[in-house]
């Protein structure tokens, strides 16, 4: 219990995120919905590691983990949308399956 | 109160007393530091200064972890509170990370891509060298929240090095498509790691109570943690089902990046994921572990289908770079097999055939690099009849691919021969059928590799060419390079032994 609220509530707020953010992922056409496909997943992993690190009042390894987490996850992003600008500008658009110059 | 200062204490003892041993770690963060003033403040005047310093720095920390050597004798270390563990066998890894690391370096030295792109060349090295370090903590990571940060630190920093040709169609495409695929892998392994954390309450996996916090819930929900987390190593491996991404990243990234994508970051995921499944299986009953069975399965069912989806697809490629990305795919099925088979003799031979793998692999994209820099094209049909016009560097070609291919006399097959022993082994001790099969599976697959990788010698040797162009001459520093490769190669598949007889602990 954290505050009167059970942990399965956070569990089912996070595994809900998780799913969204992966059926995003597999959907969507343009990178940048993908890209926040992404953040939506590290953020259900994110809140785990909270909820399960209030459990932890010795070491506190799950808040530092979270920590650690959005810290990457912003360096991660920061990378990947100067990738897709500079996709646009050779290709003028954002959409993965029309960046296609490699024949399969 | 009293109780907390003696834990700060010993922590603070603990981490004093581990510096010593990232003497490697440390003076490559150094190096980058001073890579990046002499950038700002010296590379106008002195040409190629900072590559002079990357290879230099690189130089001088291989020497630096070849005396961890000496550190270290039997037993591992465990360092900062049981976050990253020293071994013999980490070490053995970290210098051939180091190493093929080196060998990138010289290479990117001389490839007219890079030369010619308008960012200069720089800011690549430095990013070479700082995935260079990820790799290393990769390989010596015993926690969760290690581990994620090892896993992402590589991965950013290979994104950019994908995408590093801007006003390049291709490079610019398998960065985005690595970003984006990496992204997804990192997300699920989080995922994954949470819930891992939740059902045993510990980030160390080495502890006890990470196994017994796994085996005590139901085997579906231990499961499912354990999947998501091995997502995230399986796309460092390039293993089914994340290897999706390989081929176009492969094709698009600077030829340089794409020697160093298959081998360093292999090399380093693979000691990851024996050091993840070492600790999902090590307990102190007598029964044995519960998993133990189930990833042997799953890993042995992981390497046929990565097996033969990289050789299969191979057959048909016209462009090497590709043929070589579904090799890549091939070669981690064949590493797999020696994780599958889990033994001591299985890590031995899993390292043999990484420093085989990795010498035969980066020649062979080094021989890539040569030939488009003289004729600035990949495509198998332009290679028709180059064989007689450079014939030197095409020897070693075909020196590297036999190698890949796992025949004698060079060493990959002293390296496909210990790994088939290790499963075999395993499979009489243990009675897997599956292993068997994973076996058969391997001898199939190194028959159909032989189709594909023999297109290069044909195309090279027996086809004539269309037409008559002068040609530049090739780049004396990667002649060099080449030639000392393949010579080991086959030194290697005559003497085994002298590699093999090192690597003992």
């Amino acid at each position: 219990m954290l505050n009167g609220i059970p942990l399965e509530h956070f569990m089912i707020i996070s595994a809900i995120l998780f799913s969204a953010g992966l059926f995003s992922v597999l959907s969507r056409k343009n990178a940048i919905m993908i890209l926040i496909g992404i953040e939506l997943m590290i953020n259900a992993g994110i809140l785990n590691l909270v909820v399960f690190g209030a459990f932890d009042k010795q070491k506190n390894e799950g808040q530092v983990f979270a920590l650690f987490a959005i810290v990457l996850a912003a360096a991660g992003v920061a990378v990947a949308l100067a990738i897709i600008l500079n996709v646009y500008r050779q290709f003028k658009t954002v959409e993965p399956n029309q960046v296609e110059e490699m024949k399969y | 109160m009293e109780n907390f200062v003696g834990i700060i204490q010993s922590s603070i003892n603990d981490t004093l007393g581990s510096w010593i041993y990232l003497l490697p770690e440390i003076s490559l963060a150094f190096i980058f530091i001073l890579m990046i003033v002499a950038d700002l403040f010296w590379a106008k005047r002195i040409k190629n200064l900072v590559a002079i310093i990357a290879v230099s720095g690189l130089f001088i920390t291989i020497l630096e972890t070849l005396d961890q050597f000496l550190l270290i004798h039997s037993s591992a270390i465990p360092l900062f509170g049981g976050m990253i563990k020293l071994s013999v066998s980490s070490v053995w890894y970290k210098l051939l990370i180091e190493l093929s690391g080196l060998l990138v370096m010289l290479f990117s030295l001389r490839d007219f891509q890079l030369r010619n792109t308008e960012k200069g060349g720089s800011e690549y090295f430095s990013l070479v060298l700082v995935v260079t370090i990820g790799l290393n903590f990769m390989v010596m990571a015993q926690n969760l929240l290690m581990i994620y940060l090892s896993v992402e630190f590589v991965s950013v920093c290979s994104y950019i090095l994908a995408a590093y040709l801007t006003g390049n169609k291709r490079s610019e495409e398998s960065g985005m498509k690595y970003a984006l695929f990496g992204a997804v892998a990192s997300a699920v392994m989080l995922y994954g790691m949470s819930l891992l954390y939740g059902f045993t309450g510990t980030l160390d996996i080495t502890s006890s109570a990470f196994y017994n916090g796994l085996a005590s819930i139901s085997l579906m929900s231990a499961s499912v943690a354990l999947l998501l987390t091995l997502a995230g190593l399986f796309f460092k491996i390039s293993a089914f089902p994340m290897q999706v991404w390989v081929p176009d990243v492969y094709e698009g990234a600077p030829t340089p990046i794409t020697a160093f994508l298959s081998v360093a970051p292999k090399v380093a995921g693979i000691a990851l994921l024996i050091t993840f499944i070492t600790a999902v299986n090590s307990t102190n009953t007598t029964t044995g572990s519960v998993f133990l069975a189930s990833t042997e399965s799953l890993l042995a069912v992981v390497a046929i289908v990565t097996m033969t989806i990289g050789n299969f697809s191979a057959l048909w490629q016209t462009n090497v770079k590709r043929l070589m990305a579904y090799s890549a795919i091939g070669h981690s099925g064949f590493i797999l097999m020696g994780v599958a088979a889990y033994s001591m003799t299985g890590q031995k031979a899993i390292l043999f055939f990484l420093f085989v793998y990795a010498l035969a692999n980066i020649g062979a994209f080094l021989v890539i690099g040569y030939f488009s820099n003289v004729f600035h094209s990949e495509e198998l049909e332009d290679y028709k009849g180059m064989g007689m016009k450079y014939p030197l560097i095409s020897v070693a070609m075909v020196i590297f691919l036999v190698s890949l291919t796992g025949l004698p006399p060079t060493a990959g097959f002293v390296g496909k021969f210990f790994i088939f022993s290790a499963a075999v082994e395993a499979y009489m001790i243990g009675g897997n059928v599956l292993l068997l099969i994973m076996v058969i599976f391997g001898v199939v697959n190194t028959v159909v590799s032989l189709f594909y990788y023999f297109k290069i010698p044909l195309n090279l040797y027996l086809r004539k060419a269309k037409t008559e162009i002068s040609l530049e001459k090739g780049n004396l520093l990667f002649s060099v390079i080449i030639i000392f490769l393949a010579l080991f190669t086959l030194f290697l598949g005559i003497f085994p032994s002298k590699l093999m007889g090192l690597m003992n602990w």
